[in-house]
């Protein structure tokens, strides 16, 4: 398995925690099955995935808040989970942060009090835990709530606070479960920002639960995708949404077209194979993963923005042009063209396929016009046609 | 308000003058068997006459009766037995309902049922049961203590006809078992991210549930304590058996020994009856905000119920909770019954002591035959009237802009607050006033057992009405439906499960009351409960708990078959 480092974490440096072979059933139903990772010190890192997919389940269990049906998890050099030596430690013995979905904000409690708790807990002296309360609702930017009752608070502030509640105690990870996904979209952005700031002043690692791409993109140094249980794939934001290693991490994260096709010709200079979709022949930059043989069948992929339409000046193809990529063209119809404010979303009938594609709202091509669209072969992605590819190959 | 077309209903809209007749009736209805009696009750403290005589006006009962400290001390009996209950109910209650609600103790179901069993006991059997165990001679648990080398003496140790005796019964009662199921909805309800939020910031179970949950559960404790507190005048029957042997009266008792004297002191029982409710209402306003206010932050959608572990304490627990039920409800439960099959109770060093007479003699009795059909006619009777009442009352409530609807909301609520015997006592005195032929009359106990019930039916439906929302009736009626066909296909079948409820406990409630009935009934429309009464009165003890095993099984049998009916209709 491909392991790209986080950020801050050096190859040397114990991880801050180790999930291996882990697996979670609820009666017969499978909610994780078998998931491997690791998560450097420092590094923030993203479950994401549908809901259900068992991201969820998989941060609960690291916080001790579900016992896991088979595997280990490690936090630093201590197993505070493992199925086989019957080893559960505690919640409140490991030493880990949460910022829950609801907030979990106490009610019958001011923010201070809210904020002191873990603290207290830990029988940490008056003076100091003063000081580190104001400290941590500074690094929120709340520290003028101190005596506000917890009830009083909006739903950004409440988040705030349990940031901070999750934070003073500095613990070894600090886990967040969809912890946006009760704000609107302005908050929404402005508290990506704010963790990725607090995560950069604090040093803390972080392990965050969300079902939104956008977020994950934003946030993370590293993203695991999830579905079914299982690990889709692992990798950098920018790994993942270019090259995208199975069907469902390409729609999942962002949107796509695809298509079916069949391999027509290999073995040419510089990766560069042909594959023919019907009617159509494109060519395609391998990635170095999959080398396809002759007459496979494939699934293409291309992202919308990748499209461009070619106004027949030839001023596309030579912004597209780059050596060792050869350039697509398709000829398309326009079917379908919404006005979205910043662009417009596009929809194309080829002969072979039907695409999408982004456009500034500058270019509003009328539905029905005639057009070509072009493409480098650096950005058609081509999947195996195995299982779990719901698409039938043309030409069989 | 305009008087116009639907004058009563201010929305119109919606609601035309065929409901707003239906409404005016049920606020006529309910008036005349709540208020009706309290007034009467009131105008009937001035005067001195007893009811059905010629009136006779002064203010000679209240001089009488508030110069009889007997009164004063009776009421005081009342409140330290409330307070003594309530310091060892209210822990263990607290304490079941979070084990139950929210840890991962094993045989939860088996917990649960057999607090519901305890629930539907009825109080005289539970009363029996203790006396077989601990009346201090013949007491089977006694005569084991004096076994031991260091106790030894023909009578004692424990003896239940005491103060102490009284709290015990109680405890066995109702008053665990009934907070613990108010308490656990709410238990249940908390959002698990709350807890975990404090067991990862390093608290453990216990400090977890001492300074997270029970103070997040603080305002359903506080409603749940209201609740019982007003009812602190309403113990009648326990006492009648227990403290009135040894000179011992409550509040309930008195009031009874007053009307039961050679000659009724109805002047003096009507004064008493007057300052209870005096007493009663502020407290009952204060409840009823604190219902409708109530706080439901705590109770997200997304609450997710996942148990605390209890870890190593799992098993001690189990058997620990296990202990305590089987100790309040199946111990009494098996006394009596072993009781039934003795021939002399409590001697089972004689030859054979076992026999069959006691139920043959009893089923044999056409007076106990009478006294079943009338029990069964009056549980059903208050089961049917009972809900049909409550579902009309509740929806007033909730859905209609009947302009009377707050006065008919505090006139739901004073029955809960009012002891029976008073209720009773009023309903008395308006019968022999106007309404004389009703006197000992079966329909008179339906009656006025639906009405002295109908807070807990009215407050369940509202609740759940409140959640079904108006839009499937709004749907209903917009595809064309009228009221009276929306309430029969959409409202009904959506809260039948609630109704089956309520319909149980109407039926339950009834069929063992005492308190309420007994200034009412005749020989003619005697209940078993009150049979039962007077054969321990009599004394026949054996044939008494004969009576106490039968209620026992129609109680947990129409309770069991609501249970499984309920399941079959599926999750609400």
């Amino acid at each position: 398995m491909e392991m790209s480092q986080g950020n801050q974490g050096t190859q040397s440096e114990l991880p801050a925690a180790r999930i291996q072979g882990v697996s979670k059933y609820y009666g017969s139903v499978c909610a994780v099955d078998t998931v491997n990772f690791e998560v450097a010190s420092g590094e923030l890192l993203t479950l994401l995935g549908p809901s259900g997919c068992g991201k969820t389940t998989i941060m609960r269990s690291i916080a001790g808040l579900e016992k896991i049906s088979a595997g280990k998890i490690w936090l630093k050099d201590r197993v505070v989970s493992s199925a086989v030596e019957r080893v559960h430690v505690a919640p409140e013995k490991r030493d880990v942060g949460m910022v829950f979905q609801s907030y979990a904000i106490w009610p019958h409690m001011t923010v201070f009090e809210n904020v002191a708790y873990p603290l207290r807990c830990r029988r940490v002296e008056k003076q100091e835990t003063r000081k580190r309360v104001q400290e941590g609702l500074a690094l929120v930017e709340m520290e003028s709530f101190e005596d506000r009752p917890a009830t009083m608070l909006i739903g950004v502030q409440q988040q705030r606070v349990a940031l901070a509640r999750s934070i003073v105690m500095q613990p070894s990870v600090l886990l967040l479960d969809e912890p946006l996904c009760n704000l609107d979209a302005k908050l929404r952005s402005q508290m990506r920002v704010h963790i990725k700031d607090l995560q950069r002043k604090t040093g803390l690692t972080m392990i965050y639960v969300t079902h939104d791409q956008v977020e994950a993109m934003a946030l993370s140094d590293r993203i695991i995708v999830m579905n079914k249980g299982k690990i889709e794939q692992v990798g950098a934001p920018e790994e993942v949404y270019e090259r995208p290693r199975s069907e469902f991490v390409a729609d999942f994260v962002g949107a796509i077209n695809f298509f079916p096709g069949k391999v027509v010709e290999t073995g040419a200079r510089d990766g560069i194979i042909r594959v023919s979709t019907g009617n159509e022949v494109l060519a395609c930059l391998l990635d170095g993963l999959r080398s396809p043989a002759l007459g496979d069948h494939v699934l293409l992929m291309i992202r919308p923005e990748k499209l461009s339409i070619d106004d027949g000046t030839g001023r596309i193809a030579a912004m597209l042009h780059e050596p060792g990529a050869p350039l697509n063209t398709l000829g398309a119809t326009v079917s379908s063209n919404i006005y979205c404010g910043d662009h417009c979303e596009l929809g194309f009938e080829g002969r072979d396929f039907a695409l999408k594609a982004v456009a500034p709202s500058a270019v509003s091509p009328m539905i029905g016009a005639a057009v070509r669209l072009a493409f480098s072969a650096r950005d058609l992605h081509l999947l195996p046609v195995g299982a779990g590819a719901t698409i039938t190959a043309v030409g069989s | 308000m305009s008087l116009g077309t639907g004058a009563l209903s201010a929305k119109g809209g919606l609601e035309g003058w065929g409901q707003t007749v239906v409404y005016s009736m049920v606020f006529i209805f309910v008036a005349g068997m709540v208020l009706a009696p309290i007034l009467f009750l009131f105008v009937n403290s001035f005067q001195m006459a007893p009811p059905g005589q010629s009136a006779k006006w002064g203010l000679g009962a209240w001089n009488v009766a508030l110069g009889n400290s007997d009164i004063w001390l009776a009421m005081w009996n009342s409140i330290r037995l409330y307070l003594a209950t309530s310091v060892f109910s209210w822990p263990i209650a607290i304490m079941l309902a979070w084990i139950i609600g929210r840890t991962d103790i094993p045989g939860k179901r088996t917990i649960e049922f057999l607090l519901w069993l305890s629930f539907f006991l009825p109080s005289l059997t539970v009363v029996m049961g203790w006396i077989t165990m601990i009346d201090p001679t013949t007491g089977i648990l006694n005569q084991m203590l004096r076994k031991l080398p260091f106790i030894g003496g023909t009578s004692g140790p424990l003896n239940i006809y005491t103060f102490w005796g009284l709290v015990w019964v109680h405890l066995g009662q109702n008053a665990i078992a009934v907070k613990t199921i108010l308490l656990i909805p709410a238990f249940r309800n908390l959002d698990a991210a709350m807890e975990e939020a404090s067991r990862l910031s390093g608290a453990g179970v216990f400090r977890t549930l001492r300074c997270v949950v029970i103070p997040l559960m603080g305002p359903p404790i506080i409603i749940t304590a209201l609740l019982g507190f007003v009812r602190l005048w309403q113990s009648f029957e326990t006492e009648l058996v227990l403290g009135v042997p040894q000179g011992f009266y409550i509040y309930g008792t008195k009031l009874y020994d007053l009307i039961n004297a050679e000659v009724p002191e109805y002047g003096q029982a009507t004064v008493l009856a007057v300052v209870v409710i005096g007493m009663t209402l502020p407290f009952m306003v204060l409840q009823q905000r604190y219902s409708v206010n109530r706080n439901y932050e705590t109770i997200t959608g997304r609450a997710r119920a996942n148990p605390t572990g209890l870890g190593r304490e799992r098993t001690p627990l189990f058997i620990c909770v296990l202990a305590i039920e089987i100790l309040v409800s199946i111990l009494p439960v098996i006394a009596v019954t072993t009781a039934t099959f003795m021939k002399v109770f409590g001697y089972f060093q004689i030859e054979n002591p076992w026999t069959l007479d006691h139920w043959t003699r009893v089923l044999k009795d056409p007076v106990f035959l009478h006294a079943i059909r009338n029990t069964l006619i009056i549980g059903g009777g208050s089961a049917v009237v009972g809900v049909v009442v409550s579902l009309l009352v509740a929806y007033i409530l909730v859905r209609s802009k009947f302009i009377l609807r707050a006065q008919l909301d505090v006139m739901t609520w004073l029955p809960h607050a009012l002891p029976g015997t008073l209720m009773g006592l009023g309903m008395l005195w308006m019968v022999l006033t106007f309404l004389k032929p009703l006197y000992g009359s079966i329909t008179l106990l339906v009656i006025v057992t639906v009405m002295s019930g109908i807070t807990v039916g009215v407050q369940i439906i509202k609740s759940n009405l409140i959640q079904l929302g108006t839009e499937l009736e709004e749907a209903s009626r917009l595809h064309g439906a009228s009221w009276l066909y929306t309430m029969w296909r959409v409202v009904i079948p959506a809260l039948a499960p609630v109704l089956i409820l309520i319909a149980t406990l109407k039926f339950v409630s009834a069929s063992r009351d005492v308190s309420t009935v007994i200034l009412l009934a005749s020989g003619d429309s005697m209940t078993l409960s009150l049979l039962q009464l007077d054969y321990m009165v009599a004394p026949y003890w054996e044939s008494a708990t004969v009576v106490a095993v039968v209620m026992t099984l129609i109680s947990t049998g129409v309770a069991l078959a609501a249970r499984a009916f309920d399941i079959r209709l599926g999750p609400r």
